[in-house]
């Protein structure tokens, strides 16, 4: 049997990192502890198995998002991204740079990137597709290399890479939303009736959302927008 | 995503097949930041930055946003919690101990 203490030394300061992603996995305080709690215990069971010296962050995160795969995912919550596929790419820049109104002399990147609270932020995540919001997760908050994020859910490179994309565009809409409640973008436009609270709290519901151009078509503006 | 037709399109006369034009830097945006490009991209990406103030912009806002997305997702562990594992690890290495005793008791 592993030593706890020696256990405990490896391990501790992951706990909260690692209760920060059960709690966006789960969506659910309860679940988080729940989740955490067992997988230090499986992670202390295999403890024995663990080599000194080897990535324990992605070894933890392994058994957590295992744990979370098989014990804590509920049927209702698997992948719907019928309403990411239209998100053009670099969707909240583009949004900042059109629609800002508020000028106080920062600029509006600053000023919108600033706006949003941790509620709003954790509310965006949490509120994609269960695949794409561990993408994201593992990549944006955690910090961890596709590669590792790879091993941690079992899914080709290529994959994990189109899901932290897709992920993050989705993101970016939910927060264009919430700097429109805000008053800092103009809400004109394809998304702009779209009640920004709403959206962000059911975006597993918002297939029917208005829809914007196919992004081929959007695709060969791009660059002339941002670029000029 | 970026063509081999598009690629060559934006190369304009220069022969470098390193010279990277903005749709090539907006496609590679997030591997630059994701530090997935090779030295050789990376180096190209950036020598584009240093002369197109747009796209420098685009990879700072997108930069920020993803700092900004994990500085905002932090919790913390609740005490209880913590004391709740460290309960469960602690019985689980009893549980543990009893079960290598019952174990010795077997042999008599």
């Amino acid at each position: 049997m592993a030593d706890r203490a020696h256990f405990m030394a490896v391990t501790a300061d992951h706990m909260d990192s690692l209760y920060t992603a059960a709690l966006r996995m789960t969506r659910n305080p309860s679940d988080a502890e729940d989740l955490i709690q067992e997988t230090y215990l499986k992670a202390y069971r295999g403890f024995d198995g663990y080599q000194d010296g080897t990535n324990v962050r992605a070894w933890l995160y392994k058994i957590l998002t295992n744990t979370y795969i098989n014990s804590y995912r509920s049927a209702q919550r698997r992948p719907k991204t019928t309403g990411m596929d239209n998100i053009e790419d670099l969707y909240l820049f583009k949004k900042v740079k059109e629609g800002f109104i508020a000028n106080n002399g920062r600029s509006a990147e600053e000023e919108v990137l600033e706006s949003f609270t941790d509620v709003e932020v954790k509310e965006a995540i949490e509120s994609l597709p269960e695949s794409f919001r561990i993408a994201v997760l593992l990549s944006d908050v955690e910090g961890f290399s596709y590669k590792e994020i790879a091993e941690i859910t079992g899914v080709p490179t290529g994959t994990v890479m189109s899901r932290i994309y897709r992920g993050r565009k989705a993101i970016q809409k939910s927060l264009h939303d919430y700097a429109i409640a805000r008053g800092l973008l103009d809400g004109h436009g394809p998304e702009g009736s779209v009640d920004s609270r709403q959206a962000g709290r059911n975006r597993d519901r918002e297939d029917g959302s208005p829809s914007v151009e196919p992004s081929e078509s959007l695709a060969s503006t791009q660059v002339e927008r941002v670029c000029g | 995503m970026v063509t081999k037709g598009e690629k060559q399109s934006g190369s304009g006369s220069r022969k470098d097949p390193e010279i990277v034009n903005c749709r090539e830097a907006l496609a590679k945006l997030y591997s630059f930041l994701d530090g997935t490009l090779t030295d050789t991209r990376r180096e190209a990406v950036k020598r584009h930055l240093d002369e197109c103030s747009p796209c420098v912009s685009a990879y700072g806002f997108e930069a920020e946003l993803k700092h900004m997305l994990a500085s905002k997702c932090k919790d913390h562990v609740p005490s209880r919690l913590a004391d709740r594992i460290h309960g469960a690890l602690v019985e689980e290495e009893r549980k543990e101990g009893l079960g290598t005793k019952e174990d010795l008791n077997t042999d008599e």
